[in-house]
């Protein structure tokens, strides 16, 4: 096994202790002050507005596949999602979802499904179809444009995986004089957004979606495990900074390297 | 003239006076006065005690004897009478002629016309006189005409009125009726809210000449039995009728097989109460006739039942005296014994042993004395219950009088089988039977009238008023008037209909008159309801903060003079000469290390090349690119072409077919397009590891593998290059970390986007290098261009780029403090407002 | 029945499939297990593929059905979908038959159809992008907001190279923001994006998070 795989490893293993840990001493996880996000304020702002007028929300995921690393911002915003659908399953018209990936997809027609299922409240004719608008950025962002412009969308939430083709679904949310709260993992995507969007989410914010709007207990120790680990990894820079400072990270790779 | 004390001020009044001059109380003896005046205290019987015994029949040892005094004439009260009419009629299909066989053989037919007024169909109770009549002449019933019976009140809904409104509610429908059959008929209304069809009325319909008596039973619905809730006390009014004494002579005798069948519904009654548990379930079913199952008794006892004498009549009807439950009952109900103690009119008692004998205390004698005339004699009966008595009672009573089948003459079993004492509480909370409530409120004489507050009619009274007048209290005009013809109220006129109120209009229903005392705040309360009812009707526009509205002139003046300088720019930019940009060392660039790489390549060396970037970018993307894919070409490589986008394939085609047309290298020969590779990162690494496994085939379906571009090449590591062009920076960091780690000897080098730079730069910086070289967007491809000394596309398309750019910036710059200032303005005006505010 | 079987089972599935990759990141003697599910994923997403194009088609029917505004936008995607199939097909069959490539009709749909709208769409992007910008002090006039105002325009005069906007100086700044604040940022944003991702994989791995309707 190589270092990076061990590092891996104990990586994946540490978070996997500290999420187990923080769901278990976070008994009141309501209690629990996070740090404020206007951006999921929003959401569940425009959910009640959205169940009081009769409107809908519109949730576009993005075309992020499952298969790489911009699965993790597809599977974040499939959590929103689910909460949204969850928050407002009283509503006379529930969130209307769209995608660019086949997977996600076949993924947000499950989770839809399983959700309304779960309120008991499942009817195909009416629910959201988490239908596949486009397989290529700009054609998804086209299709995703009559969506936006549907008179009875009142709020659009872009979570997922977007390249510059966002600016085309913010700009169309601008138009319709409704609020848009987007966000995703690509860095370029996200200068957009922040220029762009009405209420943007920023870097990992997109991932802390499942405890902003009330997912569980795992989801608010996700966040508690990514603080720690975040105090880990500053902590290692600074150190490797004053050690390079110093001379002694050339001392350190000797030894490392064995030639001492 | 004789001067009469008001009993409620204690001022003189004429004696022809019916009302008090001063406090308008009437001046008469009320009924609980009169009917104390007809039973002296001393003779008054303890009519608590037989409530003890008819509901708390555990205490008495000997329930023939209770049966005995009930029927004691002396003690007879009107409420046993009834109880008599209850239980005796089924076995004469005549009430009142087997009434006066049973009870006063010898009476005369004057007391048996009383009884046969009982069965008066065509007496309206809105036609009856007032119930203290009742042992008084008509003539002084007009006298009492201030509490007729027209304004009884329903208080008694269906569920909860006693087997006496029952009976009486089956009286004044049915002719011929006897009031075994008046007492049936709600009760098997309720049994059939509680049995199956096919135990209910079915059964009741008696056989031969009963028949038309029993068919009202059939026919009885709620709507007769509630219309006659209001008539609680038609049986006094009854009782007043003389005229009715030749039909009630009795004309039928029963026989056995008749009054079988007339008593099934006692048997029914019999097995519903077999236990305990269902007489408590069933809420439906009378109180009283909670009775432990007893067998049904033979018809021939019950033909002996008719013809025994009064004083023979069994005496399960009378109540001990000393029943201390029920006195804990009425304790608890802040009641004495003698509060619930009806007035038992002495003539009962007297007329039973002889009209002449008797003296009544009542104030008008003779009045009296034509009661005492009329009074039945069946009343009159053994002070003490005989042994013998509980053979005198008919079988299908003796299950009242708790006689079990199988027990022993003188083992008795509870015949009001009564499970608990809060039973008591709950029977009589809220729903004490008028009866019972009258003579709570005027048993003794003068404590009785201290109780009356002055003005307010007694209770039992009050229980008399008919439903039509007690509805015109709520203020309802005539036109209002509504019949219920569903629910426990089903049949009384003038009450709420409360579906109908729900579906009116509000605003409508607000503006009936009513004739209410409203107060002040009252009123307040109104018009905040109304104004909330009102409001809700009325559409109410949510002002959400007013979204920042499009800018619709400054995007389209954007757009048109970026299209106008950028394509006057590449029509006539040629002309313009364009210095090239600056840079620093070329060795340590990005762009110099991958030029130097590609110089080393040597000819039909495999080189692998990503096309992985959207059609949007082409145009980026072809001109960061052709500069590089020109010198791979140049230097005679084998190339390989792969995507992990679905397009890339024809976009690498389209690509060699725009670009590097003079290079005219062929399709399987000096490269081969391997095609779309799905699965994203996971299918690039998987390419990595086995890429002949996971493309076997390339984009047209011929053998990539043999084909010369891939011949030599195995393994990912056997190509000598590899150079990713893509336009994301999230792909270019996959092809990094999935498969930059993996190779060895081969470099990797990229052709990007310019938005892509800052995110690979670290890997082409960092050591271990992962990124050997790159190009970035059109800047680095002039660059690269430069360095090859062929300028291609960044040089046709660097002058339009950088008029794009000045276009931007001034564009940005100029809107962007246009719209600052706006914004200061804006918030300085919204703080000015919200100051004034 | 089913979902009370189908919860355990497709959790189980995924949980196990998880952690056998993840696992084959670092011990690599479970990597031929590996690639035996990454060929199978590969399958499944092509499959998927199909599955959601079959999807597009039969949400765009039931819309021509309705009688939306939008229902002559579905008709139009309809028709040129199925036509860009035939074309591909003919194009794969005339490649078989010929034994030469031959994908002309699918570069000609592709050059003179899809090429042109898409390009023009990210021109277009370049508009909507230079409007954001503009617009951004509008929407939040904040100190971040300003800061990304002028960062925005220093990176693009450091891009210019023709006069009289060629100033060494601004070339100096425009590298020195590439190569510390853009990246530093980047990297710190990256950073954060790798911790919700692991995060979001564990739990996946957890099973806490079912987006397969387990």
């Amino acid at each position: 096994m190589s270092a990076t795989g061990f590092t891996g490893i104990v990586v994946v293993v540490l978070f996997f202790g500290l999420m187990i840990f923080f769901s278990i001493i976070e008994s009141e996880p309501k209690e629990k002050k996070n740090r404020p996000i206007p951006a999921y304020d929003k959401i569940i702002q425009e959910v009640n507005e959205a169940v009081e007028d009769g409107t809908q929300l519109h949730i576009s995921l993005g075309r992020g596949g499952i298969t790489g690393p911009e699965s993790a911002s597809a599977l974040a915003g499939l959590s929103i999602l689910k909460q949204v659908i969850e928050k407002s399953s009283v509503s006379d018209y529930p969130p209307v979802a769209s995608t660019g990936n086949a997977v996600i997809s076949i993924l947000a027609q499950d989770t839809i499904k399983g959700t309304f299922q779960a309120g008991s409240a499942y009817d195909q004719g009416r629910n959201p179809s988490g239908e596949l608008v486009g397989l290529t950025p700009f054609s998804y962002a086209a299709g995703t444009l009559t969506t936006i412009r549907d008179n009875n969308v009142s709020a659009n939430i872009h979570t997922g995986w977007f390249g510059s083709e966002v600016t085309w679904l913010t700009t169309a949310g601008e138009r319709q004089s409704s609020p848009t709260i987007a966000g995703t993992a690509q860095l370029p995507a996200q200068a957009i957004i922040y220029a762009s969007a009405s209420d943007p989410l920023i870097g990992e914010e997109l991932y802390a979606g499942g405890a902003y709007l009330g997912a569980g207990k795992i989801h608010l120790a996700s966040i508690s495990a990514q603080d720690v680990f975040r105090w880990i990894i500053i902590f290692i820079i600074l150190t490797s900074v004053l050690f390079n400072f110093l001379g002694i990270d050339t001392f350190i790779e000797d030894i490392l390297a064995g030639s001492m | 003239m004789k001067d009469i004390l008001c009993p409620t001020c204690g001022r003189p009044n004429s004696d022809n006076q019916e009302f008090c001059n001063y406090c308008y109380t009437q001046l008469g003896p009320d009924e609980s006065s009169r009917l104390d005046d007809l039973l002296p205290p001393e003779e008054t019987p303890d009519e608590s005690s037989r409530l003890d015994d008819l509901l708390q029949p555990e205490e008495t040892p000997d329930e023939a004897s209770r049966l005995d005094d009930l029927l004691q004439p002396e003690e007879t009260p009107d409420e046993i009478s009834r109880l008599d009419d209850l239980l005796k009629p089924e076995e004469i299909p005549d009430e009142s002629s087997r009434l006066d066989d049973l009870l006063q053989p010898e009476e005369t037919p004057d007391e048996a016309s009383r009884l046969d007024d009982l069965l008066q169909p065509e007496e309206s109770p809105f036609e009856t006189p007032p119930t203290d009549g009742i042992f008084t002449s008509e003539e002084e019933t007009t006298d009492h005409s201030t509490m007729p019976d027209d304004q009884a009140q329903p208080e008694i809904s269906s569920d909860e009125t006693p087997p006496e409104d029952d009976y009486f509610t089956a009286e004044e429908t049915l002719d011929e009726t006897s009031p075994l059959d008046d007492l049936s008929a709600p009760e098997d209304t309720q049994l059939d809210s509680t049995l199956p069809d096919d135990q209910a009325l079915p059964d009741e319909t008696p056989e031969a000449d009963l028949t038309q008596q029993t068919e009202p039973l059939d026919e009885f619905d709620l709507d007769q039995m509630s219309s006659g809730f209001g008539e609680d006390a038609g049986w006094f009014d009854m009782l007043q009728d003389s005229d009715s004494t030749e039909e009630s002579e009795p004309e039928v005798v029963p026989t056995p097989t008749e009054k079988k069948s007339e008593t099934d519904w006692l048997e029914r009654i019999k097995r519903l109460n077999k236990s305990g548990e269902e007489v408590e379930d069933d809420s439906s079913f009378p109180d009283w006739l909670s009775v432990t199952g007893k067998k049904e008794q033979e018809p021939t006892e019950e033909s002996e039942e008719t013809e025994t004498p009064a004083e023979e009549v069994p005496g399960w009807l009378q109540m001990d005296e000393d029943d201390t439950a029920v006195r804990e009952f009425l304790r608890k109900k802040d009641l004495t014994v003698d509060e619930i103690t009806p007035e038992i009119p002495e003539e009962i008692t007297v007329v039973a042993e002889t009209k002449e004998e008797k003296e009544p205390s009542i104030p008008d004698k003779e009045k009296v004395e034509t009661e005492h005339k009329k009074f039945p004699s069946w009343a009159s009966a053994e002070d003490k219950p005989s042994p013998e008595g509980i053979q005198d009672i008919p079988e299908e009573l003796q299950f009242l009088a708790g006689i079990s089948p199988d027990s022993t003459p003188g083992k008795t079993v509870d015949p009001f089988q009564i499970e608990e004492e809060d039973f008591f509480d709950d029977l009589f909370d809220d729903e004490l039977p008028s009866w019972l409530s009258t003579a709570s409120s005027g048993d003794e004489s003068l404590p009785i009238e201290h109780e009356i507050t002055p003005g307010e009619l007694p209770g039992w009274v009050e229980a008399m008023r008919p439903v039509v007048e007690s509805t015109d209290t709520t203020g309802l005009p005539d036109d209002e008037d509504y019949i219920e013809n569903y629910g426990p109220l089903a049949g009384i006129p003038s009450v709420l209909p409360a579906e109908a109120e729900l579906a009116l209009d509000p605003e409508k229903a607000a503006r009936k008159p009513l004739d209410l005392t409203a107060s002040k705040s009252h009123q307040e309360y109104v018009n905040l309801l109304r104004k909330l009812i009102g409001e809700e009707s009325k559409l109410k526009v949510i002002k959400k903060p007013p979204p920042l509205a499009t800018q619709r002139v400054l995007r389209w003046l954007i757009a048109i003079i970026l299209l106008v300088t950028i394509t006057g720019t590449v029509i006539f930019g040629d002309s313009i000469p364009t210095p090239t940009p600056t840079d620093g060392p070329i060795q340590t660039s990005s762009y110099g290390a991958l030029y130097y790489q590609i110089e080393r390549l040597k000819s039909e060396q495999p080189v692998l090349i990503a096309f992985d970037y959207q059609p949007a970018a082409t145009g980026e993307m072809h001109t960061a690119s052709a500069a590089v894919v020109d010198h791979l070409m140049e230097q005679g490589t084998y190339l390989s072409f792969v995507s992990t986008q679905p397009t890339g394939p024809v976009l690498a085609e389209h690509f060699l077919t725009t670009t590097q047309g003079e290079n005219a290298y062929k399709h399987n020969q000096q490269y081969i397009n391997l095609g779309y590779l799905p699965g994203e990162s996971a299918g690039l690494l998987s390419f990595v590891i086995a890429p002949k496994k996971i493309i076997p085939l390339a984009f047209d379906g011929s053998n990539a593998w043999g084909s010369p571009p891939l011949i030599n090449v195995n393994n990912i590591g056997d190509f000598e290059m590899i150079l990713v062009i893509t336009d994301d920076p999230n792909t270019a960091k996959i092809w990094i970390e999935q498969v930059g780690t993996i190779l060895e000897d081969t470099p990797l080098n990229m052709v990007v986007s310019a938005q892509v730079e800052p995110l690979i730069q670290p890997y082409f910086r960092s050591s271990p290098q992962l990124l050997s070289g790159y190009v970035s967007g059109v800047i680095d491809s002039m660059k690269y261009e430069n360095l090859m000394g062929q300028p291609n596309l960044a040089n046709k398309t660097w002058l339009p780029f950088n008029i794009g750019i000045i276009i931007s910036v001034g564009t940005i710059f100029i809107g962007g403090l246009a719209n600052g200032v706006m914004s200061l303005f804006s918030r300085h005006r919204a703080r000015q407002i919200g100051a004034r505010l | 029945m089913n979902i009370k079987l189908k919860a355990p089972i497709s959790t189980a599935i995924a949980i196990g499939v998880g952690i056998v990759v993840l696992a084959g990141y670092f011990i690599p003697s479970i990597t031929n297990i590996r690639f035996i599910l990454l060929r199978t994923g590969l399958v499944l997403a092509a499959v998927a593929l199909l599955v959601g194009i079959i999807n597009l088609l039969t949400v765009h029917i039931k819309k021509m059905g309705s009688e939306g505004e939008n229902s002559g936008y579905s008709l139009i995607l309809i028709i040129t979908l199925l036509v860009t199939l035939a074309v591909g097909i003919i194009d794969m069959l005339q490649t078989y038959l010929a034994g030469q490539p031959n994908f002309q009709m699918t570069n000609w749909v592709f050059t003179y159809i899809q090429l042109p709208i898409e390009t023009s769409m990210l021109a277009v992007t370049a508009v909507s992008l230079t409007y954001a910008a503009a617009n951004i002090l509008r929407k939040r006039m904040d100190l971040f907001s300003i800061t990304f105002f002028f960062v925005i325009l220093l990176v693009l005069l450091g891009s210019f190279s023709v006069p009289p906007a060629n100033i060494p100086f601004l070339h100096v700044v425009h590298d020195w923001i590439i190569r510390v604040p853009a990246l530093g940022g980047a990297r710190g944003l990256l950073l954060g994006i790798a911790l919700g991702t692991i995060t979001t994989g564990i739990r996946i791995l957890m099973g806490t998070d079912r987006p397969y309707g387990g």
